[in-house]
């Protein structure tokens, strides 16, 4: 994958985050006009937590996009062989000629990228979390109206909404430039013996069939297991057809 | 002295004949299947063990991957899935390492490579010969089995024709014990073919090395497609290699490059190489001697304390399992075994003592139903047939007892008792097969619980006819022609 699909990508998933949060806000703001709709004088803890527990789902579509972008493309480091390559199929092929220096400067690049995008997870929980306490709270305080229990809500919204997409736009400029840096230290770094390089792609492809494989294999042992398998093994193997061991 | 010790120093094992040993133990650590000549039924037998060591063996704790695999095509999806999961895993995992270091069976046939005899040195012909295992992967244990999977009679052809595996730790393991004399009985033509291949392979092993690993073993091709991926096994590095094929001349196995399908990882190629290019993938690089003592005393404590822990822990783990097998037999006999007999004949399984009664479900066309039956009918010959519809001999010989059933209705009744395991297969296989016939079906307790009580000893078909009294007059640990059934019916009723 080139340089600039990477960065393309990770543009793009800027975008995308930005879209969540958005659809985040307007769920949150349906959410608080859904109890002042309803009109009654006394609301319950119950009515409050039906309603917020109706848009838990796509409010949670921003924190778990938040998490995926630890996962982007650029982001990832592999070990492989005996020392850490980033996987030469992530960061396009001229990686696998880099020299241990610069390797060390990259991963630093790809760690700097995953924690803000773990920052950012974190973030925005802990903002949906003050967010939502603050709600559940608000209505058992006495005195407190339906419209200033709504104000409330959408006055505490706004922190809890700009400081997650205030992070989340720094994350998504900082990763792009970090992409470029990492894309010029690529650049500049000197070559490999070819044969090493080799050695190390052939590596970096073999770790990848290793863990896709293993993936499979244990799906197909946990979907065999759970629908009988082991029992009809358990079957031959304590019921011994005699012919069937030359016994005949 | 020196030189006696130094004697003693070549009689100690390697690490990996450690190894080896110690995994043969582990895999059949049932001791008391040896002294009792019963297999374990235990539940860890849902599990396969790596290497090849047949699920028959008494000594056995896991199944066979072969057996298993082959048993899979008649078993449906979801057996197929688990198997296959299972020997994948393995294979990336370990690839043909565990041929090196895990499987029993080669542990065997490298003990008597050391009986010091002249030797058959690997040729252009032993390496054509090596393909052979790929024939009879692809022949036995896959094409056979599938096809007879579709005809509803389960074969594992390779375990029945060719294993000497299950000959040796299956069979002869079983008849060699006294109390398994009733076995000879259904000894024929197949086990004659069977034990001849084993002798065979046997005294083969003697001069070739590695006889049936190298041109016969389809475990060993199955797992080598996996060993230039697997997690551990031998590698070399290209780019310090010379080409200079002194690994491949060291090696016994017929390998074009260290590393590719035929390679067993033994690991006697990494020494001989001038460039230290091969190496071990997968696990920490062994520091030299310079480096560790660079690292000082203290790292050596480390070390020796390190390894003191580990084989403390593999100890206690094969005790673990010689206790697990020992206290957990899997046996369980039915509520019925504390009936007394009211008459001066004892109570028991065998032959001229009576009968214990069994009350179990009724099995039809639509599966178990919820009402029950009596085994013993009184006032008729009983005949007990023990099958599982996996069981190709309970199969075939099911029309014979249908017959008999049919033919002698007034006083002959014929129940046929499924497994309790898998019992949902039986009804698709009745409603198929026998719509309307006079067998009473039934199935079997918890735990082969009446399987047990009448003295089975995990092997199908077994077959138990009791006379109008009750009392046991003949046990059959074999499959029956029709001929043998109206021979007993007939002497009983004549009586």
């Amino acid at each position: 994958m080139s340089n600039k699909a990477i960065q393309i990508i990770h543009r793009a998933y800027g975008i995308v985050l930005s879209l969540s949060l958005l659809l985040a806000g307007i769920c949150l703001m349906a959410g608080c006009l859904s109890i002042y709709n309803g009109g009654e004088p006394l609301y319950s803890r119950e009515q409050v937590a039906e309603t917020f527990s109706a848009i838990a789902v796509p409010v949670c579509i921003f924190p778990v996009l938040a998490l995926l972008g630890v996962f982007l493309p650029g982001n990832l480091v592999v070990k492989g062989g005996k020392r850490n390559i980033p996987a030469g199929m992530i960061l396009g092929k001229e990686l696998s000629y880099c020299d241990e220096s610069t390797l060390s400067a990259v991963k630093a690049e790809q760690r700097g990228r995953r924690i803000r995008n773990v920052y950012l997870l974190v973030l925005s929980v802990l903002c949906g979390l003050a967010f939502v306490a603050y709600a559940l709270t608000t209505a058992h305080r006495d005195g407190v109206s339906i419209n200033e229990y709504v104000i409330g809500c959408m006055r505490m919204m706004v922190p809890c909404l700009l400081v997650p997409f205030g992070f989340g736009i720094y994350a998504s400029l900082w990763s792009v430039k970090s992409l470029a840096r990492q894309w010029e230290l690529v650049k500049k770094c000197p070559n490999l013996n070819p044969e090493e390089a080799a050695y190390r792609k052939k590596e970096c492809r073999r770790k990848a069939i290793l863990v896709s494989l293993a993936a499979v294999s244990v799906s197909l042992i946990v979907i065999g297991r759970a629908t009988g398998g082991a029992a009809d093994v358990l079957t031959k193997a304590i019921n011994i057809c005699t012919e069937c061991i030359g016994l005949g | 002295m020196k030189t006696f010790f130094a004697k003693l120093k070549k009689l100690i094992p390697s690490k990996r004949k450690l190894v080896q040993l110690y995994f043969a133990l582990l895999f059949n650590a049932n001791v008391k299947g040896f002294v009792e000549g019963k297999i374990f039924r235990g539940d860890s037998k849902s599990f396969c063990i790596p290497g090849l060591n047949c699920y028959s063996c008494p000594g056995a704790v896991g199944a066979c991957p072969l057996g298993s695999l082959q048993g899979s095509f008649s078993a449906g999806k979801s057996t197929m899935f688990y198997v296959f999961g299972i020997l994948m895993l393995f294979g990336l995992a370990l690839g043909r390492t565990i041929c090196g270091w895990l499987c029993p069976f080669g542990l065997i046939q490298e003990l008597l490579y050391k009986i010091k005899t002249p030797k058959l040195k690997k040729s252009p012909v032993t390496r054509l010969l090596s393909y052979l295992k790929y024939v009879i992967l692809a022949f036995f244990v896959f094409l056979v089995p599938i096809l007879y999977a579709f005809k509803d009679t389960p074969l594992p052809a390779f375990c029945k024709y060719i294993c000497p595996a299950g000959t040796l730790e299956g069979g002869i393991s079983l008849l060699s014990n006294k109390l398994n004399e009733s076995y000879f009985a259904m000894l024929g033509p197949l086990f004659t073919w069977k034990f001849l291949l084993l002798v065979s392979f046997v005294v083969g092993c003697v001069f070739v090395f590695r006889l049936f690993c190298r041109f016969f073993c389809p475990l060993g091709a199955l797992y080598g497609f996996f060993n230039r991926i697997s997690f551990i096994g031998v590698q070399v590095e290209a780019p310090k290699c010379t080409n200079c094929d002194l690994c491949v001349h060291k090696c016994k196995m017929d390998v074009k490059r260290v590393g590719d399908a035929e390679c067993i990882s033994c690991g006697e190629c990494i020494d001989v190489c001038p460039t230290k290019a091969i190496s071990w993938k997968g696990l920490p690089k062994k520091k030299t001697s310079l480096a560790e003592d660079a690292a000082g005393g203290s790292k050596k404590t480390a070390k020796f304390i390190t390894r003191c822990i580990s084989a403390i822990l593999m100890v206690a783990l094969l005790a673990g399992v010689f206790v697990y097998a020992w206290n957990d037999a899997g046996d369980v006999s039915s509520e019925v075994s504390s009936e007394e007999s009211s008459s001066s004949v004892p109570m028991g399984n065998q032959v001229g003592e009576k009968c214990y009664q069994g009350t179990l479900s009724v099995v039809d066309a639509s599966g178990i139903k919820e009402e029950t039956l009596d085994v013993i009918s009184e006032g008729k010959i009983t005949v007990i047939n023990f099958w599982g519809t996996w069981c190709t001999p309970c199969v075939n010989e099911l029309p014979y007892f249908d017959r008999i059933a049919t033919e002698y209705e007034d006083s002959v009744s014929v129940v046929a008792i499924h497994t309790n395991m898998v019992v949902n297969t039986a009804g698709g296989y009745i409603a198929q097969h026998y719509p309307e016939s006079n067998i009473r079906f039934a199935c079997d307790g918890e735990g082969e619980s009446y399987y047990n009580t009448l003295g089975g000893r995990g092997t199908y078909p077994y077959t138990v006819v009791v006379d109008e009294d009750g009392v046991i007059a003949a046990v059959f640990v074999k499959a029956l022609e029709y001929e043998d059934l109206q021979e007993i019916v007939e002497t009983l009723l004549a009586d």
